[in-house]
C-alpha cells in the first residue's frame, strides 16, 4: 500500500511541476535557514567544550568601584595569580594569560614581517586548557624566558615541513623568541585562540609590570579548581586577601568573582573580554527569524494544496469510492507531503552549503559544523522533516479525505475554503513587512549616527599611530613638520581622537567633594590644536596655550555635561584634584559625541599634555590625495624610520563603531528579502492557480465588454486588500520591535512613517508584480479558448 | 438484495432547499438488470449515490442485502463498499497517476489482498476485458472505450455482487457504447446485479427492468417482457 503511495505522490508531483517546484523551493529556503541556524546555535553553545576540565575552570573577573562608578573587568592585577594559589587550597593550578595585541613579528629564516595577535602566559595554560602540542613538550614550553609556542598555521607557513623547534622569531624589532613549541591546531570555538604565547617570564625580563596589586585590566587569570571545590567558598575568602595585601580602606575598592568558564563566551559581557564575545540576542533573533521563514514556507505548502484541491478531488473521489478509508487517504496525503518535504531537505542542505561561508563572514569565525556527522543535526533534520511534512500536508490531507464522495464526483467543492487561504497569504505578508520595516529602521538609525551633528568635525582627519617607539619630542616634531609642509591645517597629538571607541576614564574629587571618593571622568590628554583639529567648539574661557609647557599639568578644559553634573557655577578656576594634584578648569567646550550613540555623553576632561601620547591627529586639506599621503609617510620616514607608518581615517574607524549595528541591519534585510521571495513564490503559485480558477469568470466578462485593464484590475484587488491588512497588523509589531532596538542606543532617530510606508509600498508592488504575470496572461486570452475550457 | 422505503434526500445550500428525491419505494432482486431513466436533474444520480452508499438519505429506510444502511456513517459505508459494490462513471474517473494495472488493482489494494492474488487477480480481469496489451498504460494515452474498458475492469476486479453504472455508455460512440453494453450484459449473465443510469432507451433494453424518474418521484417502472410480448 505505501508502494502505491509514493507512486501517485511522486507522479503527481512530476506532473504539477509549478506546484512542486514553488514548494521544494520555499521550502528549502526555510530549511537551509533553521539548519543554519541550529548550526550556528549549536556552535556557539560549544564554546570551550574542546577543554577537558571545562567543568573546573573558571576565571577570575574584577568589579573595581570609584565613587559612584564601577567597572567590571575580564582581566584583572597581575598579582592575585600567584597569591590566590598560595593561599586558597582548592585552586589546583593557575594561569595567568596577557594579551600583546598586534605586534610585529619577524620571522629569522625566511625574513618575512607579519603582524600577528599574541597572547603572553604562565606554563600552567597547557596543563589547564587541552591545547595539545605538535611539537614541544607541553611541560617546558613556556617556562623559560623568550620561549614562545606557534601556531600550526604560522609554523607551517614559515617553517614548512621542518621542524619549527629551535628556530627565531624577532618581536617588535627588539627581542629575540626562541620557537620552543608549536600548538596542533586549536579549534575556532575557543576564545583563547591566537597566532602564538610568549613565555610570561618574558615580561618580566622587557620589565613589564608583573607583580602589581592595583594595575587593573592587566591579565587574565584562570583558575583550575581542585575536583569536588566549591567556587562560592573560594569567593568568600577572596576579600580577607586583598585586605591583607592591600590594606583596608583600599581593598573595599575591588571585588573579584570567579566565573565559570563555559559561561564567558555567551554570559560574560565585561569590558576588555579576551576576544569579541557571543551574544546570546543574535541566537534568539536567528531563531525567530528561521522559524519564521520556515512557517512561510509551509504556509504555502497548506495554500497551494488546497488550491489545487480541484487537481486531486477526483482522484479522492475515485478513492473513496473504491472503499479508501479517511486514514488511508490522510496517510496518502501525508506521505506526499513527507516525500516532498525530504526532497526540500536535500536541496536545503545544498542551499546551506552555499551559505555557509556567508553566515562564517557574519559570525566572524569558521563554524565547527558537520551536516552529516553531527548526530544533534541528524536528527534535527529528521524531526524538521517530520514536523514541516506532518504540518504542512495534514491541513489539505484532512480536508480533502473529508469530504462526502457523492460531492466530491459532482465537483461541487471547487474554490472553497479561499477565506482560510487569504488569512494565511495575509500573515505571511505581516511578517514580510515587519522584517523590512526593522531593516529600513536599523540603517536609519545607523545613518543618523553617522550624519547627524556630532560636536566634532570628522571629516578628512587621518589618524597617524604613534604609540610604540615614537618619543613625545618625535611626535611634536612629526607634527610640526606636517604644519610646515601645509599638507594639514591643523595636527594634533592626543590619546584618543573623539569617535575612537576608547574609555579612558580618569578618577578625580571636584574641589567642593574632596571627602569624598573620586568620580570617574571620560578623559584624555590633548594639546592646544585639539579644538582646532576636530572642530570643537569652546564656549566659555580659553584654549590651552600654544606653549604647551604652560598647561600641562595644570590645566584642563571640560565639556558642558561635566559643568552640570558638577554643578560648577564659575566652571572657569574650578578645582579638581587626582590625588593631592590640582587640576584647574581654564575652558569649557561644548559637548561632542566622543563615543558611539550607543552611549551617554559622559562628563569629559581634556588635560594639556607635552608627555608622550597614543595618536597623531592631522586635519587635512581638503583636496588632498594619494599623494599626501605619501608625504606624510615621508616626513615620518624621515623622522621614526624604524617605526611602520600606519594610518587611518576617523570617518571609517567611526563608521566601525558601528559594525555590529551594520551587521543586525545585514541580517535583517537578508532575511526579509527571502521572506518576501518565499512569501511571493507562493503568490505567484497561487496566483495561478486562482487565475485558472476563474478562466471562466473573466471568459464571460470579456464577452460582456471588460477590457483587459479591468480584468487586471479585477485580479490585483484582493491583493491590494489583503496587503493593506497585513499592513495593519505589520506596522504596530515593527513599532514595537523598532524601539525596543532602538533602546540600545543613548541618541535614536525617530521612528517616522517612512519606515513604515516605505515598507508597505515595496511589499506591494512586489506582490502584484508577482500576481501581475498570471492576471495579464488571462486577461490577454482569447475568450472563446476559456469558456470553451469548461 | 435491495429494499428502499420512503426514500428521501434533500440538498439544502445557503439558502435554497431542493429536494432530490421523495417517496421513492424500490425493491431489486438479485440477479436483476435495472435501467433508470428520466431527464436531466430528475434524481437518477442521485438514486444511484444513494444506492451505492456514496451518501446517506435524508430520510427512509434503505436494506442492502437485508441490513439497514441509511444511518450508516463514512467509515462503515467505506468498508461496505470495497467488495461489495462496483461503480462504472460517464466520465469513466480514472486516476490519471496511475497505470491501467494498478488504477484496476486499486480497489484490491483497500481490501488487503495480498500482491500475488492482486496481480493474478488484475491480470485475469485485463485479459476478460480484452486490454491486457495496454496494462502499464496512462489512463490519456487510451480511447475513451478504451478508458471505459478499464473503468468496468476496476469495477469487477474486487468480485461485487452489485454494479452500478451511471451513464457508462454517455461519453462513448455507438460502437464503444455497444461493447461497454455487452460486457454488462455478460456480467449480468454471470449473476451481477447492475443498476444502470441511461439516457439511452436502446441501452435501457439491455435491462429487465427500466424505472421512469420525474422531478425525484418514481412515475412508471416497466418490466421488459411486457414490452415484447
Amino acid at each position: 500500500m505505501f508502494g502505491n503511495y509514493v507512486k501517485s505522490a511522486i507522479r503527481n508531483l512530476i506532473r504539477q511541476k509549478l506546484y512542486t517546484g514553488v514548494n521544494i523551493l520555499g521550502l528549502a529556503i526555510g530549511l537551509a535557514g533553521c539548519l543554519l541556524i541550529i548550526g550556528y546555535v549549536n556552535n556557539e553553545l560549544s564554546f570551550e567544550s574542546c577543554h577537558r576540565n571545562k567543568e573546573r575552570i573558571y576565571r577570575i573577573d574584577g568589579l573595581y568601584s570609584l565613587g559612584n562608578t564601577q567597572v567590571s573587568m575580564a582581566s584583572i592585577m597581575p598579582a592575585v595569580g600567584p597569591a590566590v594559589k598560595d593561599a586558597f587550597p582548592e585552586i589546583e593550578r593557575v594561569v595567568r594569560i596577557r594579551r600583546l595585541w598586534t605586534v610585529p613579528i619577524k620571522f629569522t629564516d625566511d625574513g618575512i614581517s607579519e603582524e600577528k595577535e599574541g597572547l603572553a602566559a604562565e606554563p600552567e595554560l597547557l596543563n589547564i586548557f587541552t591545547l595539545p602540542l605538535k611539537e614541544g613538550n607541553p611541560q617546558t614550553a613556556l617556562e623559560a624566558p623568550f620561549s614562545v609556542v606557534i601556531s600550526e598555521e604560522l609554523a607551517k607557513l614559515h617553517f614548512g615541513d621542518q621542524s619549527a623547534l629551535g628556530k627565531t622569531i624577532r618581536a617588535k624589532d627588539q627581542f629575540d623568541l626562541q620557537v620552543t613549541g608549536v600548538f596542533r591546531k586549536i579549534p575556532a570555538n575557543t576564545q583563547l585562540r591566537t597566532d602564538f604565547v610568549v613565555s610570561y617570564s618574558t615580561l618580566d625580563k622587557i620589565g613589564m609590570d608583573t607583580q602589581s596589586w592595583t594595575e587593573l585590566f592587566q591579565d587574565y587569570t584562570y583558575v583550575l579548581l581542585r575536583e569536588g571545590a566549591d567556587p562560592a567558598e573560594v569567593e568568600q575568602k577572596i576579600p580577607a586577601l586583598l585586605k591583607q595585601n592591600l590594606g583596608e580602606d583600599k581593598s573595599k575598592n575591588y571585588i573579584l568573582e570567579l566565573q565559570p568558564l563555559k559561561h564567558i563566551y555567551l554570559h560574560s559581557n565585561l569590558s576588555y573580554e579576551l576576544s569579541p564575545s557571543g551574544d546570546p540576542v543574535y541566537i534568539y533573533v536567528f531563531g525567530c527569524v528561521a522559524f519564521l521563514i520556515l512557517l512561510i514556507a509551509c504556509v504555502n505548502f497548506i495554500n497551494l494544496s488546497t488550491a489545487r484541491v480541484s487537481h486531486r478531488l477526483r482522484e479522492v473521489g475515485v478513492r473513496k469510492v473504491l472503499g479508501a478509508l479517511r486514514s488511508q487517504l490522510v496517510k496518502q496525503f501525508l506521505s506526499e507531503s513527507i516525500l516532498l518535504t525530504v526532497a526540500a531537505m536535500v536541496f536545503g542542505i545544498a542551499l546551506f552549503e552555499m551559505a555557509r561561508p556567508h553566515m562564517e563572514a557574519f559570525v566572524k569565525h569558521r563554524l565547527e559544523i558537520n551536516i552529516l556527522g553531527d548526530p544533534v543535526l541528524l536528527l534535527a533534520m529528521l524531526v524538521m522533516i517530520i514536523a514541516v511534512g506532518v504540518l504542512s500536508g495534514s491541513y489539505p490531507a484532512f480536508v480533502l479525505a473529508g469530504y462526502q464522495p457523492s460531492f466530491i464526483l459532482r465537483g461541487e467543492i471547487l474554490g472553497t475554503r479561499s477565506l482560510l487561504r487569504r488569512v494565511l497569504v495575509a500573515f505571511q505578508f505581516v511578517i514580510a513587512i515587519a522584517l523590512l520595516c526593522v531593516t529600513f529602521a536599523v540603517y536609519q538609525q545607523i545613518n543618523y549616527a553617522l550624519t547627524s551633528d556630532l560636536g566634532f568635525d570628522n571629516r578628512d582627519v587621518m589618524l597617524i599611530n604613534a604609540e610604540e617607539g615614537v618619543s613625545a619630542e618625535k611626535q611634536d616634531l612629526i607634527k610640526e613638520e606636517i604644519l610646515r609642509s601645509g599638507l594639514a591645517s591643523s595636527v594634533t597629538v592626543t590619546d584618543c581622537a573623539p569617535g575612537e571607541p576608547r574609555h579612558n576614564l580618569y578618577g578625580l574629587r571636584p574641589q567642593d567633594k574632596l571627602d569624598e571618593e573620586a568620580t570617574f571622568l571620560h578623559g584624555m590628554r590633548v594639546d592646544a590644536d585639539y579644538l582646532s583639529t576636530f572642530g570643537i567648539q569652546l564656549v566659555k574661557g580659553r584654549n590651552f596655550s600654544s606653549q604647551s609647557s604652560a598647561d600641562a599639568g595644570r590645566s584642563i578644559l571640560v565639556n558642558q555635561t561635566a559643568v552640570e553634573e558638577f554643578h560648577m557655577d564659575q566652571p572657569i578656576g574650578f578645582k579638581f584634584y587626582q590625588g593631592d594634584k590640582a587640576y584647574q578648569v581654564v575652558g569649557v567646550v561644548r559637548d561632542f559625541h566622543a563615543l558611539p550613540f550607543h552611549d551617554q555623553i559622559m562628563p569629559m576632561a581634556l588635560f594639556a599634555a607635552t608627555e608622550k601620547r597614543r595618536v597623531i591627529a592631522a586635519k587635512l586639506r581638503a583636496d588632498f590625495s594619494s599623494a599626501t599621503i605619501a608625504q606624510t609617510e615621508k616626513i615620518w620616514n624621515r623622522i621614526v624610520p624604524e617605526v611602520p607608518f600606519e594610518y587611518s581615517f576617523l570617518e571609517d574607524v567611526m563608521s566601525e563603531n558601528y559594525e555590529n549595528d551594520r551587521r543586525l541591519g545585514m541580517l535583517f534585510s537578508t532575511f526579509s528579502l527571502l521572506t518576501v521571495f518565499v512569501a511571493c513564490l507562493g503568490l505567484f503559485g497561487l496566483s495561478a492557480f486562482s487565475a485558472e480558477r476563474r478562466t471562466k469568470e473573466i471568459g464571460i466578462r470579456k464577452t460582456l465588454g471588460a477590457s483587459v485593464v479591468n480584468i487586471v484590475r479585477l485580479l490585483s484587488k484582493e491583493i491590494v486588500i489583503l496587503m493593506v491588512i497585513a499592513g495593519a497588523v505589520a506596522f504596530p509589531v515593527a513599532y514595537l520591535a523598532i524601539s525596543k532596538w532602538l533602546d540600545t542606543f543613548a541618541y535614536r532617530t525617530q521612528i517616522t512613517l517612512t519606515i513604515f510606508l516605505l515598507s508597505g509600498l515595496v511589499v506591494l508592488i512586489i506582490a502584484l508584480a508577482t500576481v501581475s504575470y498570471q492576471s495579464i496572461r488571462a486577461a490577454l486570452a482569447n475568450p472563446v479558448d476559456s469558456l470553451r475550457y469548461e | 438484495m435491495i429494499r428502499i422505503v420512503n426514500l428521501k434526500k434533500i440538498y439544502t445550500t445557503e439558502e435554497v432547499e431542493t429536494t432530490a428525491l421523495e417517496n421513492i419505494n424500490l425493491e431489486i432482486k438479485e440477479g436483476e438488470f435495472v435501467a433508470i431513466m428520466g431527464p436531466s436533474g430528475c434524481g437518477k444520480s442521485t438514486l444511484l449515490n444513494l444506492l451505492g452508499l456514496l451518501d446517506n438519505p435524508s430520510q427512509g429506510e434503505y436494506f442492502l442485502l437485508g441490513t439497514e444502511v441509511s444511518k450508516y456513517s463514512e467509515r462503515k459505508r467505506a468498508g461496505l463498499r470495497k467488495g461489495s459494490i462496483g461503480f462504472v462513471f460517464q466520465s469513466f474517473n480514472l486516476i490519471d497517476e496511475l497505470t491501467v494495472f494498478e488504477n484496476v488493482e486499486l480497489p484490491l489494494l483497500y481490501l488487503g489482498v495480498s500482491a500475488s492474488q492482486r496481480k493474478k487477480r488484475v491480470e485475469q480481469v485485463l485479459e476478460q476485458m480484452q486490454i491486457m496489451a495496454r496494462r502499464n498504460h496512462f489512463p490519456q494515452q487510451l480511447s475513451g472505450g478504451q478508458q471505459q474498458r478499464v473503468a468496468v475492469a476496476r469495477a469487477v476486479v474486487a468480485g461485487p455482487k452489485l454494479i452500478l453504472a451511471d451513464e457508462p455508455t454517455g461519453n462513448l460512440d455507438s460502437k464503444h457504447g455497444d461493447e461497454v453494453m455487452s460486457l454488462l450484459s455478460s456480467l449480468n449473465e454471470a449473476g451481477t446485479t447492475i443498476v444502470m443510469v441511461t439516457h439511452s432507451p436502446a441501452y435501457a433494453e439491455y435491462g429487465r427492468r427500466t424505472i421512469n424518474l420525474f422531478d425525484g418521484h418514481i412515475v412508471t417502472e416497466n418490466i421488459r417482457e411486457k414490452f415484447h410480448v
